[in-house]
Formats: structure tokens, C-alpha cells, sequence
């Protein structure tokens, strides 16, 4: 037993000891520490693409560096991240996916961009790793596990994500392509809006628009692929930020995501609910002897079937209503402002004339409960105002209506400007224009 | 020790006159520790040339005895020789019980089987049939070479699946009822223990069981057969593990009936062979037992292993080659400078017996044993979502695959020079884990929202839990001299559960429980994406179950019952089984892609099995027999192969059915004193077979299962096997086997993915009729020579060579649907439907050992294999098709199919210490 009183404790102890290291802690991330430094900006290098449609490979030991403005988190961009500097951006395209595990937005990355390819996608610029030939044709391929290690090196990510450069739709330039940019109080037009951003089910890219309220527009291109591809587009005006692009010519512009779209505000032109706290109208939008379609305004026949028109002189736009030639026995047609606010005191001014002057026929008036649609259905009160010089044998001078108080009352009213006549006796003319209400 | 048992025993139970003008001796020759019958053993009367050998049973019978004094001879290796004087009569038969005690000096055999131990083979192998042979490795002379000579080429005996190898402890089946297999790892290390074993040959009748074509092994627990000893060992290799301690402890029965044993060991590597393999294991055993009488005995055992390791993955060829080593391991990684294993495979499955013997007399015995198992196992692996597979040897990073070949070259060059590169990127992964701030909106349906780090990489743990009841009697009558009975009963209950945990989020703070492709192709449905509609948008942390969680129900029970019928030159047996089992599916989550088929309880499917089994043999004297066995029956499909995809819906295949085996083995033996010899031919068909099994499908990441029906195949083939002693101290065999295992029709495929509800593939002819049964060497044979020094040494060498071992193939690239572009005998053409194999094979083995006594009560041993001296590196022991490529890629381009690749290593060494007292 001696020998058992040695090797039990002994044995046990050897196996106890002997430990096996199987669980692992988590060091702080952050990596090598950064040793490299640009050259090159990015604009210099996207001067380098001297053949349209072809692939320059770079020849000098070019090195640039820009922050991550596009990934490909969502979808909507496919082994391919924007990178921008003070100077610029430009698409890389790479060889495998899910990029943004590595190269999220706000990452910034340095590339050696030495053996890389220049070339571009019906005039979009890129960065490619190499050129494939396949069938006599020239390809280009994405940059490659291998050349990331070689010539690719990450730097730190942002605490806070890239600032987009703000400017509209009418400043877009070249210089701008690749870039983050951010456009305030646009919207989706009418037509695009409530519609997925692209087609989730098909998978096709779609296009829809964008426009500010002086109606310029912008292309805003989506995957079928993105996440985001089944999402509806919002209604209203707002602000939207993404890349833009250039396909042929024409801009387009890419977002990273939903978020990048913020359109919550009402829409150009729109009413708030409880009416418009102000009113100048003039009236600038028509076209000669075209009916009068402003947003929110109504134009309305009560009698006959003839509306308030554009019409010019000099320059001057107006709004304008004859009963000459109509045919009608009788004419009425309302000319009605969007709702305005009530509640506190506002004054009516607006410019009036008459043309070939046989009668009185225009009145404005004023009511609590139009309905938007039937002025007959309202209830309206008169507004005296100061009338043009008649006229017989032309057109009158516009004519101040003078400061016209309107009433007050918790809630809105609309303003009617009310044509009355007939194709025989009450021929007047009447126009109107400048509409103020403050 | 009881002093009876120490006794050299001799008794004469009766000498009855028979009408025969010469006397017969019959008897059994008995391990006097443990009772055990002692088989081979060499009964010899003295100067007169009548000897025999004994049988399976220990049983001899020596003919035309010479009348008066004899002296009767008996020696076995590791035994004392026994001689003893008997008084033979003139006619009439006289009956011996002889008991042979142990000769603690030689031990026989080795103490340790260097090398190959339980414990090594079971962790390449999740105990496949090789280890099943290597346990059951008897004293017959084809299966010592065999289990020691071709495990390392993982030989499965006549190419069967481990199904057919089963395991017994006390009585009980310990295969896994859900996969067939026997998990050796449930207890790994005991080996001191769990030596006491009977085994069946083939189709050879056992007496613990009866339908079992490929043999069965019993392993007998109780403390009382234990040889008494206190044995501490220590041992060092470089194969699993680096490390080995053993301490075991046995009473032997002690006065007032009580016996204890007990053992316990730790194994421990912090790296294996292959790399980053590392290897914590432990392992426990308890023994009790009380003799009540002389004729019951009860028995209490404990056992259990915990033990952790770091898996070694098979992969391609061409990462072998850039790695330059075959201890290439693609599963780990560097992190702060170590290496840390993603593929980590744990169990703890501790098992509780309790045995009731019932001896009333000596010619009837009664075994029953109840049982318990439960505990846990699980496999750790990565799991990914909006990210990129971050396997090193994910098929789309081989340069081969790439399309320009000058770029292909260079990331080869790259592969070659950096080995972070052939490795995994834990930096990476913890990177885009911290980096990916995301907010879930309705975070676990409580309709507020969540913001945090979402991993895209995780390590994911795969559990198989269990918990499994059951009990089993065995009883054993002989109903006279010539005729014994056995029969048996078990029931057994046993629920698997299976589930996937969160292991590490690397970093991160949570990750969602969503399947990420339901956005992709059901962006219509937004419930599809959520794995358990009951916890919408789940946020998941460390610890939580996610993905999949079901339980596997199965039901069993059954009887048999054998007649063992034995006269002077012709013995025989017949039995019959019938079991029954019923077995489904219980799912624990609501799958948002099935939320009507996932939750909840499947059909119930049962199947009635049967079994008939007999056998002849002709003694043509007592060295040479005949023998022919056979067996017809029905077996139930397992249950991993009846369902569609069993993670996520109680979908299953349509009418399951049993599934038919018939076999026939038929042979020659002899059993000289100086040399034992084997010839076997067995035939043996599989008819209407289904087989499932998981696959991963690394282009869209997603699970599925691949299944097929009415699978027939066709096992031949000769074993032959010699062994002599033409000269004092040496020993010289040879063995063989020479099979044929193929398939014989064309069967239907059906592929599923866990994602989606369509047939991938649904019905699909394959055509594979004449294509090997893979994963076994089907021609294997051995040369070996040993010296037994009286100087209590001894060495072995060993040839050893393995040959057709065929590549497991991907049925779904052998369809028409998929050559349908092909011209047929073009190079793609064949490159898509060959089969491969494996380059020949051949190690050379050492095994060694010494033993020294130390002041009469004190044994020292010595123990030492080399295994593959030459150091071969080309020993390919388990080869696939990629199942990937034919989904991913092209399929018309050759380059995308190789085969994924497991080696076995080269020169591997084990060397033990014991010290016995």
C-alpha cells in the first residue's frame, strides 16, 4: 500500500493540474494600429479613367483614402461601397458580399489603388480589383479577398455617421456623383407616392421620382434586392439623402436605406388642416385661356360651363371670367381660396378690373362652411370692396380692392370670388389678381 | 477474496454409464475470477494425444478417452496452467468444471491494446461499427486482427452500419435509439472496467440477445466479476489526447457478499494530432454489488464521462495541399495569439444500472436490469446570418474555384504563406459583430423596441439531449445436456430533445430569431421570417434556445427467445425476435414558414419488426468445424431517416416501413493447439432501406436533408484469417477480407430545405445501382508477427493494407436531371458520376510492452504502440462529394467537384505505465 499512498495523490494531482484551456475572453477590438497615409485624392484618380466604356488599369502607386457613404447593408447596393473624400467619391466594386460587416458606413478605408482597374458603368466611374475576358469581351472583376489583403486597410469607423453635403436639386454637378448628398423639402411626385421603392417579388430595380416645389426632378433608383424594395414610399415633403449617380447622362440617386428618407411634412402647396395663415396668390402658375388649376384652390361652375381662366397682360398673369360669346343664359363660377385661419384678424387685398363694361358682376364673398366642392351648399357673406372704373369700350386699370377685414371665427373660411352674368346683357369681363390675405 | 474462487477447481459432478464401449470427458473450462467461460483453451491428456480446444461456451469434449489415471492438462494464455489427475472410467461420459485462475505475471495479453484504445477510436468515429469491433475484439483469431489492425483505416466488419454492432451493458442496449449508434464516449476512459465482455462472431448465437447480423458485444459491470486489484496507469500519446490517468480499485467479493469497484480518469490534450484539436475528458465509475446467498445478486452501477474536445473537420484536397500538412484542420483560428476551436463536441450522458441475477440453480440464470440515462451533448458550430461564410474552406474561397486562373494562383500563393488566412478570423467576426447596431422594431412582440449590437456570427450549440429509461431480462435454462433455452424482454422509453442554443455572440449583444431568407423569398409573408411565432422578432442572448427545437419520441419493446441445441458432432440453434416501436415527433416552436405543421405532436408511426435466426455446426473432430448461419427479419427505419426535415416540421415520408435483411454466413474453422485458422463467406442483402441525412448547404446557408427510399444494397464477401505458433514465443497471423458492398436498384430522392416548404427534389430516380456502399475499406489484410519472451516481454509487427474504400456520393448529382446537359462519356460527364476511392492504403505497427514484478505483490507494466511507423500521410479513411457545389456553382464545369477529405494521421505513439497491486 505504500506505493498506492504515493501514486493516488500523485496521479490526482497530475490530472487536476494539467488544465485545458478551452474558454476564450474578448480583448478590446481596434486592431493594428494605422501606418498609412493618402497621396492621391479621389478626384485625381477618377481622372485617371481616360476611356469611356473601358478599363485603365492604374499605374502609379496611387493611394487614397475616404470615408465608407454607401454599403451595402440593405441590399440596394451589391458587393459595392461608395467611398468619398473632401474632393469626391467613387463607387469600389468588390468581389464578395456583405461588405458592410467590414466596411460599414462611416468606416474609413485606405486603398492602394496601384493594379486596380478604372472603369465606368454607362459613365458612373469605378473601381475595380481586375479585368476578366470572356467571349472576347473585357469585364470588369470585383476586388478580391487576396487584393483586400494586399491593398485595402481598414481605419477607424466614426463615432457619428458621414455629414451629407446639403444643396438642391437645381446645384446638382458632376463633381457631386458619388457623393452623400442631401436635399431638403422634396418630395416623392404625385404619382410615386405609396408605392414600394422597388419590386420585392420580381426583384426588378424601379425608378421613381423626386421633385422639390419648383418642380425639378430627380431619379431615385432601387433594388429589388434591398430590404427596403417592398416598403411604400411616404406622401410628403421632406428631406431625403443618399448618393447620387449618373446613368447615361442622367442623375440619379441611390438611398442607403428608409431612413434616409424623411418626408413628414405636408407637401408643396399643401393646406394645414386648421388653414392657411397667410395668402399671396399671383396667379403666375396660369396660362392664358387655360382654366385656372391651382393646388387647393377651387374652380367651380354653378351655372353654365364656364370657369375662371388665365389670362395675361403685359406680362402680368390673372385670373379672369366673361359671360361675351358663352351662349349661356346664365353664368356663375366661383373662384375659392384654400381655407385660411379665422381665428386671429386678417385683412383681404386683391387687385380687380373689368373689360367692356355692361354690369357688376363680380362679388367676393366669405364662409365658415364650404365644403370644398359645392358653393352652393355654403353659406356666404358679401365683402365690399373698392370696384375698378368702368369701361365700355376696354379693359379698365387693376385697382386696389383696398384692406377688406375678414371675419373672425374659431375655425377657417374660404374667400369666393364669384362671376355672375349671361351671353346677352351681362357680358362684363371681370379679372382679378394679386390675392393677399395676411 | 473468497477463498473458493482461488481455488484450482476440479469437481465431478457425475459419471454416468452410457452405452458406449468408450468413456467420453466433456467439460467447460471457467475464468475462476469471474466465471466467465475461457475459450481456445488447450485441454490436453497427457501422452496421449487426445486433446481438445474449448468453444465459444468453454465448452470441450474429448472422445474415446484412455480408461483409468490421467493427467489432464489446460493452459491459456494469461492463465496459470492447470493440471490435475482424473480417473477416466471404461465407458460412460465424465463431465468437468475447470477453473483456470489468472497467471498475474503475463496477463496475456498486453494491458493496455496499445494505440487503438476505446477512447481514440471512438472520437473519430462516434462509434461506428470499427469500434464496435474493436470491442467485441475476441479471442477469434480473424476479429484480433481485424479490430487491431484495421480501425485505423475505420474497417466496419462486412461493411455493416453501426446499428448492427450493438452495445450491451449488463444486459441493456446502450445504441442511441435515434441515430443506431453506440456513443463509446458515453464511457470513454473506463477501460480498466469494462473488460468483462461476451461477444458474438457474425451471425454466430449469442446467448444476452438474438437478431443481430453483425455481432454483439455485453459488457458485464458488476463489481463481484471485477478482478480484485488496486491499478493506477499513466499514459502519454499524440493521437487524441496527449495525457491519460486511470485509477481503478476493486474488491473482488468480500465477506458477507459485498463487492465495490471503482475507477476514474482524466484524458486531457491541449492539442491532438490534428490541429487545434484539443481534448478534456473525465470519467467516473461506481460498482456495487451484494450477493444474497449463492443464488441472487444485486448490483448497482454508475458510470459516466464528461469530457469536451475540439473537433477536426474533413475538408478539400486542395487545402491539405496549401496547408502542406494533413493535420489541417479548417474548425479554429487564432484569437490573442491561441488557438481556439469554433467546432467544440461535449456529452455528459451519465448512466445508472441496477442488476438482479437469479441463479437457482447451476443450470438457470436470470439477468434483469433497469436503467437510466439522461443528460446532455452538444456540438458547437458557427452560425452566420447577413454575412459572408466564414469557413476558410468554404468552397468559393478555393483557388481552384476561381475563374481566372492567374488570380486563382496568386490567392493560392497567399493561402500557402499565411496561415491566418487557411484559419478562421475570430477578429473579423467579433469586428462586424460590434459593429452592427441595429434596432429590432416589436422586439419579442412586446411592441417596443430593441437597440443593440446584432451579431452576424455566432457559435451556435447543437444539443442532443436525452432522457431514456428502460429495462431488460435475460434468462438462460439448460433444459438438458443437450438442449439450452434463452429468451428476453426489454421495454425502453426514450425522449431526445433537440434543440439549438446560443453559445457566443462574439461580441455582440443579441441576434434575432428570424430565418434571414424569408424576407428574401416570402417578402408577402412577413410571419415566415420569425422560427417560433410565439415570440415574434425573439431577441436572442447567450443561452437562449433558438431555431429549432423538437423532442424525438420513441417507444420500444420486444422478446425473444432461442434454442441452443448441442450433440457429438453437430450443434445448432433457432431463435425468434419480435419487437415493436413507435416513434414521433414533438415540436417546441411555432416556425413561422410552418406554422400549422411545426408545433406540437406528428403522426405516431409504428413498426412491428421480426427476426429469425439459426444455425449448423458440423464438428468434424475437435479442430476442424463447419458452420452456416442465417437470418431473416425486418427492421425499423431509424428515426432521423423518416423524417423531412425534422428541426423544423412533423412532416414525414409517406407510409414508412420497415425495411428487410437476409443473411447467410457459412465456414470453415480450425483449432489446433498450435494454430487456429478461419474461413467465412457471408451474403447478406438490404432490402427497402430509407437513409436521411442533414446536410448543410453553405451556398444559401441553410440546413436540409437529403432522404432516401427503398434503398437496396448487397454485402459479400470472404474473411479469412490464420494464425501459428510454429516455434516457442512466436506468433505469426495473416487475415483477410475480401467484400463487396453494393447497392443493387435506384432508389427515390427526396431533398428538402428547412426554409421552404417545396421538394427540392421529390421522388427522384438515382442512379446508383452498382455504386459501392461507402466509408469502409472493402478489401483490407494484415501480416503480423509476434515474440512472447519468457522474460515477460514482448513485440509485435504488424502489415496492415485497406483497399476500396469508396467515397460516400451525392445522390442528387447522380440523377438524370442533373447530366441532362451532359454528353454522356465526356470529361464532366464522367467527373459527376464516378464514384472515388481512396489510394490503397498500408501502415506498419509496433506494439510492445514489459511487465515487471516489484516484491511479489506489485506489477509494473509497460505498455507501447507505434502506429503507422513509415509515417504515411496518404491514409484517406472517410471521403464525400461536396454536396455544395452542385447548388452553388455552375454544375457544368469540372474544377467545382472535389471531394471533402478525413485522414488519418501518420505516426502516432501511446505509451503506458500501470502499476498494479
Amino acid at each position: 500500500m505504500k506505493y498506492l499512498k504515493i501514486l493516488l495523490p500523485l496521479a490526482l494531482m497530475v490530472g487536476l493540474a494539467a488544465c485545458v484551456k478551452t474558454e476564450f475572453d474578448e480583448p478590446p477590438l481596434g486592431g493594428e494600429p494605422i501606418n498609412i497615409t493618402a497621396n492621391a485624392t479621389i478626384k485625381a484618380l477618377k481622372a485617371l479613367h481616360i476611356t469611356p466604356g473601358g478599363y485603365d488599369k492604374v499605374v502609379d502607386d496611387m493611394i487614397i483614402s475616404g470615408v465608407v457613404v454607401m454599403d451595402d447593408r440593405s441590399g440596394n447596393y451589391y458587393k459595392t461601397l461608395v467611398i468619398q473624400d473632401s474632393t469626391g467619391g467613387i463607387e469600389v466594386k468588390f468581389n464578395d458580399g456583405y461588405l458592410y460587416n467590414q466596411y460599414p458606413v462611416g468606416r474609413r478605408m485606405y486603398i492602394k489603388c496601384q493594379g486596380l482597374i478604372l472603369s465606368d458603368y454607362n459613365g458612373l466611374t469605378q473601381l475595380t480589383g481586375s479585368t476578366v475576358e470572356q467571349g472576347g469581351q473585357l469585364s470588369g472583376v470585383g476586388i478580391t479577398a487576396a487584393q483586400i489583403r494586399d491593398k485595402v486597410v481598414k481605419g477607424p469607423i466614426s463615432d457619428t455617421p458621414p455629414v451629407p453635403r446639403v444643396t438642391t436639386l437645381g446645384a446638382i454637378n458632376a463633381d457631386m456623383v458619388s457623393t452623400l448628398l442631401q436635399f431638403n423639402d422634396v418630395e416623392f411626385i404625385k404619382a410615386d407616392t405609396g408605392k414600394t421603392y422597388a419590386d420585392p417579388v420580381t426583384k426588378y430595380n424601379l425608378n421613381r421620382t423626386i421633385e422639390d416645389c419648383n418642380s425639378l426632378q430627380i431619379i431615385l433608383r432601387s433594388s429589388g434586392y434591398a430590404e427596403f424594395a417592398g416598403a411604400l414610399t411616404p406622401g410628403g415633403k421632406g428631406t431625403i439623402t443618399g448618393v447620387l449617380g449618373i446613368y447615361n447622362g442622367t442623375y440619379q440617386f441611390f438611398i442607403r436605406d428608409t431612413y434616409d428618407v424623411q418626408m413628414e411634412g405636408e407637401r408643396c402647396g399643401a393646406v394645414p388642416a386648421t388653414g392657411l395663415t397667410s395668402l399671396n396668390e399671383t396667379f403666375d402658375g396660369t396660362s392664358t385661356n387655360v382654366d385656372v388649376d391651382i393646388i387647393a384652390w377651387t374652380n367651380i361652375a354653378v351655372q353654365g360651363n364656364r370657369i375662371w381662366r388665365g389670362a395675361s397682360f403685359s406680362g402680368d398673369k390673372f385670373a379672369s371670367a366673361t359671360a361675351y360669346n358663352s351662349s349661356l343664359a346664365a353664368m356663375e363660377t366661383w373662384l375659392i381660396t384654400p381655407p385660411i385661419d379665422l381665428r386671429t384678424q386678417k385683412s383681404l387685398n386683391f387687385q380687380s378690373s373689368s373689360g367692356y363694361y355692361v354690369h357688376d358682376g363680380l362679388s367676393v364673398w366669405v364662409s365658415t362652411d364650404f365644403n370644398g366642392q359645392n358653393p352652393s351648399a355654403a353659406t356666404w357673406t358679401q365683402l365690399n370692396f373698392t370696384k375698378p372704373t368702368p369701361n365700355a369700350s376696354g379693359y379698365s386699370d387693376f385697382v386696389s380692392s383696398g384692406n377688406i377685414a375678414l371675419p373672425v371665427f374659431n375655425g377657417k373660411g374660404w374667400i369666393g370670388f364669384k362671376y355672375s352674368g349671361d351671353t346677352n346683357t351681362n357680358t362684363t369681363t371681370w379679372r382679378f389678381d394679386d390675392v393677399i390675405v395676411q | 477474496m473468497n477463498v473458493r474462487h482461488l481455488l484450482i477447481g476440479l469437481l465431478t459432478l457425475q459419471a454416468m454409464v452410457l452405452s458406449a464401449q468408450t468413456a467420453i470427458i466433456r467439460g467447460k473450462v471457467t475464468d475462476s475470477e469471474s466465471n466467465a467461460p475461457v475459450i481456445d483453451a488447450a485441454v490436453v491428456i497427457n501422452g496421449t494425444g487426445k486433446f481438445a480446444a474449448t468453444a465459444n461456451d468453454g465448452s470441450f469434449e474429448l472422445q474415446k478417452a484412455p480408461q483409468g489415471e490421467q493427467r489432464i492438462v489446460v493452459t491459456h494464455a494469461g492463465y496459470k496452467p492447470l493440471e490435475q489427475t482424473i480417473k477416466v472410467p471404461k465407458t460412460g461420459k465424465l463431465v468437468l468444471e475447470l477453473s483456470l485462475v489468472r497467471d498475474p505475471n503475463t496477463d496475456g495479453r498486453p494491458v493496455d491494446i496499445p494505440t487503438i484504445t476505446l477512447d481514440e477510436a471512438e472520437e473519430e468515429s462516434e462509434g461506428a461499427g470499427e469500434v464496435a469491433n474493436l470491442l467485441h475484439a475476441s479471442r477469434d483469431v480473424f476479429q484480433n486482427i481485424s479490430a487491431y489492425g484495421w480501425s485505423f483505416f475505420r474497417f466496419r466488419e462486412r461493411g455493416y452500419d453501426s446499428e448492427f454492432f450493438p452495445l450491451y451493458l449488463n444486459g441493456v442496449s446502450i445504441n442511441d435509439p435515434e441515430t443506431g449508434i453506440a456513443f463509446y464516449s458515453d464511457f470513454g476512459g473506463l477501460n480498466d472496467v469494462l473488460r468483462n465482455r461476451e461477444s458474438s462472431i457474425g451471425m454466430d448465437a449469442a446467448d444476452f440477445t438474438l437478431t443481430e447480423i453483425g455481432g454483439a458485444t455485453l459488457l458485464d459491470t458488476r463489481a463481484s466479476v471485477q478482478r480484485k486489484q488496486i491499478r493506477a496507469s499513466y499514459a502519454v500519446s499524440n493521437r487524441s489526447y496527449t495525457n491519460r490517468v486511470m485509477l481503478t480499485a476493486s474488491s473482488g467479493l468480500m465477506p458477507g457478499g459485498w463487492a465495490v469497484s471503482a475507477s476514474a480518469s482524466r484524458r486531457w490534450a491541449q492539442e491532438g494530432y490534428f490541429d487545434a484539436t484539443f481534448y478534456d475528458g473525465y470519467s467516473y465509475f461506481l460498482s456495487v454489488d451484494k450477493k444474497f446467498g449463492s443464488q441472487h445478486n444485486l448490483n448497482l452501477t454508475v458510470l459516466g464521462a464528461p469530457t469536451k474536445r475540439g473537433r477536426s473537420g474533413d475538408t478539400f484536397q486542395e487545402m491539405f495541399d496549401l496547408a502542406g500538412s494533413i493535420r489541417y484542420n479548417p474548425f479554429w483560428g487564432y484569437w490573442n495569439g491561441e488557438k481556439r476551436n469554433a467546432y467544440v463536441r461535449y456529452g455528459n450522458k451519465p448512466i445508472d444500472l441496477s442488476r438482479y441475477d437469479w441463479t437457482p440453480n447451476n443450470r438457470t440464470a436470470l439477468m434483469f436490469t433497469s436503467y437510466g440515462q439522461s443528460g446532455k451533448r452538444g456540438d458547437t458550430r458557427l452560425d452566420w446570418f447577413n454575412a459572408n461564410n466564414p469557413m476558410p474552406d468554404y468552397n468559393r474561397r478555393l483557388p481552384s474555384s476561381f475563374e481566372d486562373p492567374t488570380t486563382g494562383a496568386e490567392w493560392a500563393q497567399l493561402l500557402r504563406d499565411n496561415e491566418d488566412l487557411r484559419q478562421l478570423d475570430w477578429a473579423a467576426m467579433y469586428e462586424a459583430n460590434t459593429i452592427n447596431t441595429s434596432t429590432v422594431e416589436d422586439a419579442n412582440g412586446s411592441g417596443t423596441a430593441f437597440t443593440g449590437k446584432r451579431s452576424q456570427y455566432v457559435v451556435a450549440d447543437f444539443r442532443s439531449d436525452s432522457r431514456e429509461l428502460g429495462s431488460n431480462l435475460t434468462f438462460r435454462h439448460q433444459l438438458n445436456s443437450r438442449l439450452a433455452l434463452q429468451a428476453g424482454g426489454k421495454y425502453q422509453y426514450y425522449l431526445g430533445e433537440n434543440f439549438k442554443v446560443l453559445d457566443d455572440l462574439l461580441g455582440g449583444d443579441y441576434i434575432l430569431d428570424w430565418d434571414r431568407f424569408a424576407q428574401q423569398d416570402q417578402p408577402e409573408n412577413p410571419l415566415a421570417r420569425d422560427n417560433d411565432l410565439r415570440i415574434p422578432n425573439h431577441i436572442v442572448r447567450e443561452g437562449n434556445t433558438y431555431g429549432y427545437n423538437y423532442n424525438e419520441n420513441i417507444r420500444s419493446g420486444g422478446g425473444w427467445l432461442q434454442l441452443q441445441g448441442n450433440l457429438r458432432k453437430l450443434s445448432g440453434f433457432a431463435g425468434v425476435e419480435l419487437n415493436t416501436q413507435t416513434m414521433w415527433r414533438e415540436g417546441k416552436m411555432q416556425n413561422g414558414r410552418f406554422p400549422n405543421e411545426s408545433l406540437g405532436e406528428s403522426d405516431k408511426l409504428q413498426f412491428n419488426t421480426y427476426g429469425l435466426k439459426g444455425g449448423v455446426t458440423w464438428k468434424l473432430n475437435g479442430r476442424n468445424y463447419l458452420y452456416a448461419n442465417g437470418f431473416s427479419g425486418t427492421r425499423a427505419p431509424l428515426f432521423q431517416d423518416i423524417f423531412l426535415s425534422p428541426r423544423i416540421r412533423n412532416q414525414h415520408v409517406d407510409n414508412p416501413t420497415v425495411y428487410k435483411i437476409q443473411s447467410v454466413e457459412g465456414g470453415y474453422q480450425l483449432r489446433a493447439p498450435n494454430m487456429k485458422a478461419r474461413v467465412t463467406g457471408y451474403f447478406t442483402t438490404f432490402e427497402d432501406q430509407i437513409d436521411a441525412f442533414m446536410l448543410f448547404q453553405p451556398s444559401v446557408g441553410v440546413f436540409g436533408t437529403m432522404l432516401q427510399t427503398g434503398i437496396n444494397r448487397q454485402h459479400a464477401g470472404v474473411e479469412m484469417a490464420i494464425e501459428a505458433k510454429p516455434i516457442v514465443g512466436w506468433t505469426f497471423s495473416a487475415a483477410t477480407n475480401l467484400g463487396k458492398y453494393i447497392y443493387t436498384n435506384r432508389p427515390s430522392l427526396y431533398l428538402t430545405l428547412d426554409n421552404t416548404a417545396e421538394l427540392v427534389l421529390d421522388g427522384v430516380t438515382v442512379y446508383q445501382k452498382n455504386y459501392y456502399v461507402p466509408r469502409t475499406p472493402q478489401t483490407t489484410a494484415s501480416v503480423s508477427a509476434k515474440y512472447e519472451s519468457r522474460r515477460f516481454w514482448f513485440a509485435s509487427l504488424t502489415a496492415n493494407w485497406a483497399d476500396n474504400l469508396w467515397y460516400d456520393f451525392d445522390r442528387s448529382r447522380r440523377t438524370a436531371g442533373f447530366v441532362e446537359t451532359f454528353e454522356p462519356g465526356s470529361e464532366i460527364w464522367h467527373t459527376v458520376l464516378d464514384q472515388e476511392k481512396a489510394p490503397a492504403a498500408f501502415t506498419l505497427d509496433f506494439f510492445g510492452g514489459k511487465s515487471w514484478r516489484i516484491k511479489t505483490k506489485y506489477f509494473l507494466y509497460l505498455n507501447a504502440g507505434i502506429n503507422n511507423i513509415l509515417n504515411n500521410q496518404n491514409v484517406i479513411i472517410s471521403g464525400r462529394d461536396a454536396y455544395r457545389n452542385g447548388y452553388a456553382n455552375d454544375s457544368t464545369d469540372p474544377r467545382l467537384y472535389t471531394s471533402e477529405l478525413i485522414y488519418a494521421p501518420g505516426l502516432n505513439y501511446f505509451i503506458g505505465l500501470t502499476l498494479r497491486m
